[in-house]
Order: structure tokens, then sequence, then C-alpha cells
């Protein structure tokens, strides 16, 4: 099942990502509506974190192109904003949680100018938003997981987005930082925004997401979360990776093939 | 009095040549103190390394080519052979299966090897004019003159010039390289430019300490200053003053010792700041980590005893009797050297009275060891009855809080337990008065 949508927020056509010639994702191709809270769901080495990094132009594509409200990345960056994974950085790096937060003002200002007062502003407001006020001085590396985790979802409302990609923001944090996450996104979504998260507990993703793409290294659906939430489409994203696709990839790994002929 | 007049002719700075060598290792010290911060979050501190022993093939091809020793030309060579290693490393790291220690540790031997070949092959040229070549392996800060301080002083500017600009962009690229990338920098461009202000600090450095000592100059000073703060602006600017300060103090030392390498003795000093820093830092120093455990081993030794006095006098029903040693060590099993010592500390807070060698509760005293009782017995009742552990197997773990309970967390633990008047092994559970528990 693949729903197309008009008018789409994002819309991925025909993408291929390979890791030293080995594609992690096939053809993939789909478009989001605006507005929603979409989770992309499939099992480990999906392409999940993948999928959102190709998006967000930090790994190649092999083919494919994609679009962000109907225009480029390059265009549009300013409305899009990125939450990395936590273990992606080190946090023994000398910094405060306010420091961080402020990181996310350096894009709409362009980077030579100093930070204002405005821009401070911004940056305690979104520590409010998700219960870090007190925090906004602590040394990031005396932050627990879940702090950390909600450093950079601060960082991310400082950049006054319309559209976020998050990588695996409910990773490592306890039920209590999960559910205050679940509430933020949910606030955020009533105000318009459109998030991508990249999931992989399945028993929540139900709860949680209006859209759901089920990923594995190819696309298996997309759709609104009730239509795609069969028990047909989970087995086929989770009774494990094609055979035949994964030995092509194997052997284009081995050959050092491309995956399109130019 | 040698030495006096030793330390007033060098820092008076009157003499000419010394005037250069000071300024000269100072602004080098900093400046690549300062660089090399960005080096050392970034984990590269050996990519400093690289670029040092191959910047050496670049000068000696200078030298080959333009037949002169003139620092501005020999710099070219250099930065042209350092940047070029530092793109190898990349490269191999990026398209092969070669990790980036293996490439590191591949590019700085074969660079360094051409670069010994060249300069042997130099030497043996029969060209005059190459005296003074061979410098750059070890360094020889003492024969700096006026226009290598120039050179150094264009140099520094540049370099700290470019940090202060772009201070915001290399932190980013620092911390969260990917992010860097979704907020619109070219990532690759600050990569460039870094690597490029590296390979010029390295290559104004080596003249004087020499390539092997080079990455010292680079990571040293970083690596001493994160001990000492936990902020990136502090830090460069501590690592900036400890960079110069070694090297003033490294250029004094092989002053007053004529014989005495610059390059090693600036070398010593920062190695003797970074030891030091490891040592004596407030927060994460080695020495207040022991000063903390040994805070800590008084504090269970006073609490045991006063516990032990409570405890005795809770049996015999009388609190403010006199014991001897004798009788405490029968009990508690400490040398008695020690339970003098715990005894003597007990004393000056006014918690037991020496009465004819004979040791004595106070008041005070009762109350303190009433209390580390009662924390006890409350803690091995949270254990039973929240964690569901074994009467029997709560003793051990609640012999280590007692110690560690704060003020507020004993109410808490008060108040969540409901003032229990027995712990799982039916001991009373001793408070202050009975108004306590009404409360």
């Amino acid at each position: 099942m693949n729903i197309q949508v008009d008018n789409p927020v994002l819309e991925v056509h025909d993408l291929t990502v390979s890791y030293d010639k080995k594609p992690v994702l096939w053809d993939v191709d789909f478009t989001i509506p605006y507005g929603n809270l979409v989770g992309i769901i499939g099992p480990n080495g999906a392409g999940k974190s993948t999928l959102i990094k190709a998006i967000m132009g930090l790994v190649p594509k092999g083919s494919g192109y994609i679009k962000l409200y109907d225009d480029t990345l390059d265009s549009v960056r300013h409305k899009v904003s990125y939450v990395p994974q936590r273990e992606s950085v080190d946090w023994d790096f000398p910094a405060s949680v306010l420091d961080v937060v402020l990181m996310g003002r350096y894009g709409k200002n362009g980077l030579l100018k100093r930070i204002s007062k405005k821009d401070k502003e911004i940056a305690y407001e979104s520590l409010k938003r998700v219960n870090m006020l007190d925090f906004a001085s602590r040394q990031i590396s005396q932050l627990s997981g879940g702090q950390q985790q909600r450093t950079f979802l601060a960082r991310a409302l400082a950049q006054e987005a319309d559209l976020y990609l998050m990588d695996e923001p409910f990773a490592g944090v306890d039920a209590a930082t999960e559910r205050s996450i679940v509430d933020l996104l949910l606030e955020m979504r009533k105000e318009g925004k459109t998030i991508i998260v990249v999931h992989h507990d399945l028993q929540s993703a139900i709860d949680y997401f209006d859209w759901t793409l089920l990923l594995n290294t190819r696309l298996v659906a997309s759709g609104p979360t009730e239509k795609v939430f069969t028990t047909e489409l989970l087995q086929e994203t989770y009774g494990g990776k094609l055979t035949l696709l994964s030995k092509i990839g194997d052997l284009m790994k081995e050959k050092q093939f491309p995956a399109r002929e130019k | 009095m040698w030495l006096f007049e030793q330390i007033v002719e060098f820092f008076s700075f009157q003499d000419v040549n010394i005037r250069y060598v000071a300024l000269g290792t100072l602004l080098l010290g900093a400046s690549s103190a300062i660089v090399g911060c960005f080096t050392f979050l970034r984990k590269k501190a050996l990519v400093g390394d690289t670029i040092a022993h191959s910047i050496l093939p670049g000068i000696c091809l200078s030298f080959i080519v333009f037949k002169t020793k003139d620092p501005l030309m020999l710099l070219l060579g250099a930065m042209l052979s350092g940047w070029l290693s530092v793109y190898v490393v990349d490269y191999i790291s990026a398209n092969s299966k070669i990790k980036p220690d293996t490439a590191i540790g591949l590019t700085l031997s074969v660079f360094f090897g051409i670069g010994i070949l060249l300069l042997t092959h130099i030497q043996h040229s029969g060209n005059s004019a190459q005296a003074g070549l061979d410098k750059f392996l070890f360094g020889k800060a003492a024969s700096l003159v006026q226009n290598d301080v120039i050179t150094f002083g264009i140099v520094s500017v540049i370099l700290i010039g470019t940090i202060i600009l772009f201070f915001k962009q290399f932190s980013l690229i620092s911390f969260d390289v990917h992010f860097a990338k979704t907020i619109g920098l070219s990532v690759r461009t600050f990569e460039v430019i870094l690597s490029t202000i590296t390979v010029l600090a390295v290559a104004i450095g080596i003249q004087t300490v020499g390539v092997v000592l080079m990455a010292a100059m680079l990571i040293t000073p970083a690596a001493a200053a994160r001990f000492w703060t936990d902020k990136l602006k502090v830090m460069v600017i501590i690592a900036a003053i400890i960079g110069g300060i070694s090297g003033i103090f490294g250029a004094f030392i092989s002053y007053t010792a004529p014989s005495m390498p610059t390059g090693p003795w600036i070398v010593a000093v920062l190695s003797f700041i970074a030891i030091g820093s490891m040592l004596v830092a407030p927060k994460n120093g080695a020495i207040s980590k022991i000063r903390k455990q040994n805070k800590n081993q008084r504090k269970i030794l006073e609490d045991n005893i006063i516990k032990l006095l409570y405890k005795l006098g809770e049996k015999e029903n009388e609190f403010f009797k006199n014991r001897s040693i004798r009788t405490l060590k029968n009990y508690r099993e400490y040398p008695e050297k020690k339970l003098l010592k715990g005894l003597n500390i007990l004393k000056k807070k006014n918690q037991v009275v020496l009465v004819n060698d004979l040791w004595v509760l106070t008041e005070e005293g009762k109350k303190a060891g009433m209390r580390i009782v009662r924390i006890h017995r409350l803690w091995e009742l949270y254990l039973t009855t929240y964690l569901r552990i074994a009467p029997d197997h709560v003793h051990e773990d609640a012999e280590t809080i007692e110690h560690i309970i704060t003020p507020e967390m004993e109410s808490k633990l008060e108040h969540l337990l409901d003032y229990p008047e027995k712990d799982p092994h039916s001991a009373n559970i001793p408070y202050k008065n009975e108004k306590d528990i009404n409360e």
C-alpha cells in the first residue's frame, strides 16, 4: 500500500541509497501530507535513519530526487529541522545546555552575526517547552539520556522550523520522558508543524502516529496509520529481508557495481 | 644568586636576542595551543603529528627548487606537503577499508621517510647554503632572529584572527557535524580552513621545536586546559596561556643552560603543566579525588564510632557511661591508633569527652549516634518494603548508606515509611523526640 497525496510537504521519488555500493534503500517512493505526526517504522538495519539522512542531504543519493515544499532542500533549509540520534555526538564537549540550544539559532541568523537578546529568549522559551529551563547552565556531560534528548529537541524548537525530522527521539529515555516528548510532538502538530519520527516500537507506534511508513530496505507501505497497520503488511516488514534483494545487494558490493548505469 | 641574576637578565628582555626568542616562543606557544584546542576536540590529535612529520619533504623540496632558506619560501613548501598529508589521510579513511589510525600511521611514515631521504640528499649535495636545514628535525629556538619573529607575529595574527572570526563554525563542526550540515553550513569549507590553519601553525612551529615534538605544542595545552573548565571559550584562553608560558619558560631554561635545546624544554614545561593539571584540577583532578576518598573514610570512621557508643548505651540503657578503648575495641576491630584518631575528631566536634582516660558520649554525641542508627534502620526497612529484599540481606547495604544520606533524604524516608517503630529485625527505630512522630 502506498497512498500518494496531492501537494505534499515531502516527496521522495525513486530514492536509492548505497553504502559502499550495497543498496540500503531500494527505489523508495512516497509522499507525506502537511501537518501530520509521521512514524518511520521498521526492524533494525531497515534503513530508517539512512532515509532521513538522505532527506537532509547527509548521505549521497544513488538515484532519485527529494522535494520539500515542492522545492530543493537548499532553498527551504530554514523551514526544516533535523534532530540527530543522541549518541551521534560526544556529550563530553565543553558546552552548556544553553550553548547547544543556541546552536539552533545559528541557521536563522547567519553564522557571522552575534547571538542577540531575542535569540536567547527563544532558546529559553524552547528549554521551557521541554521542561529543561532549570538545566540551562548545566554542563552537558552531566545530563542523563532523557535530558540529552530534550536538549536536542529544544535546539530543534529554537530553529522555529515547520518540518521536523527526528532520528530515534525515544531511544534510551524513560517512560515519563517519552510521554512528555509525545505530548510536545502533539502540541507541535497542533501548531501545524509536520513531524517525521524514526521509531522502532510497534506497540506505541499505533497510538502516536497519524501517518506511518513501513520500511525494510524497500518501502513496504505508506499511508494513514490505521490503514497501514495490518497483520499482512507488518509481517512483510518484519518478516526479514527479501532474500533475492539482499543477495543482489551483496553482489553489487562485491563487484562494486553502481546503483544506476550513469 | 646566579639564578636570580639569570632571571633578571632574561625577563628584563634587555638583550635583543632574548627579546626575539622570548617573543617568538610566546607567540608560537599561544597560537598553536589555540588552534590545537579544535584539533583536540575533534579527536584528531594524531593529525597534528602527521602534519608535523609530513612537512619535512615540503621544506626540502622548496629548498631544492628555490635554493634558498628564506622562511617564507620554505613555509610555502611546508604548507603544501602538510596540507597534502591531511588530504591523503582523509582520502584513505573515506575511500578504503583502512581505518583512520592506520591511515595516519601510513601517511606519517611515508612522508617523513621521503623527507629524510631528501634531507640526506641535500646535505650531501655540497650546497653550502644547506647548513642549518636540519634544525627542522629538532628545532632551534635559540637561533630565532628578527625576521622569524615578524613572520611568527603575522602568522599568529592570522591564526588567532581566523579562530575568533569562525569560532561558532569551528565549535559547531567540532560538536555536531551532521547538524552543522543540515543548517546549511559548508562543513567541508570550514574543515579545510581548520586544517589549513593547523598546517600553518605546525609549519612555523617546527622551526622552534622540531618535527618530532610539534604535536605536543598543539595538543598538550588543550588537554591540560580541559581539566580546568567546562566552557569552550575559557578553555581556549587557558590553553593559550599555558602554551605561551611554556614557550617563554622553555626559552628561559635553555638560555640559562646554553647547551640545552629549547624545543624539548618547552615541551617539558608543557608536560609538567599538563601532569600538574591532571593532579590538582579542582573537579576532575586526581588529588581532589583522593581528597574526597579520604574525607569519606574519615566520615565513615567518625560515624561508626559514634554509632558504637550509642548502641552500647542503648544496650545497657545507660548512654553517658565511661568507656575504655579496650571495650570499644571488643566491638569494632579497629587498630587502636585509628580508633583514637576518630575519637579525637569527635572530641573536637564536642560529641565525646575524655574523662580519666575513658570516653563518654555527650548529649550532642548521643543525638549524632541516634541519627546514624535511625537512618540505618530506616534504610533496612525501606529495602525490605520497597525493594523486597530479604531482611538478612539488608544490613551490609545500610552500613554504607547510613553515612551518605542527607537530612532532606532522611525526612523523605521518614515520611515515606510513616515514622515506623521497628526495623526488619524488630529493633526500635529511635527518634529525636516523640513530637517528631506525631507531626
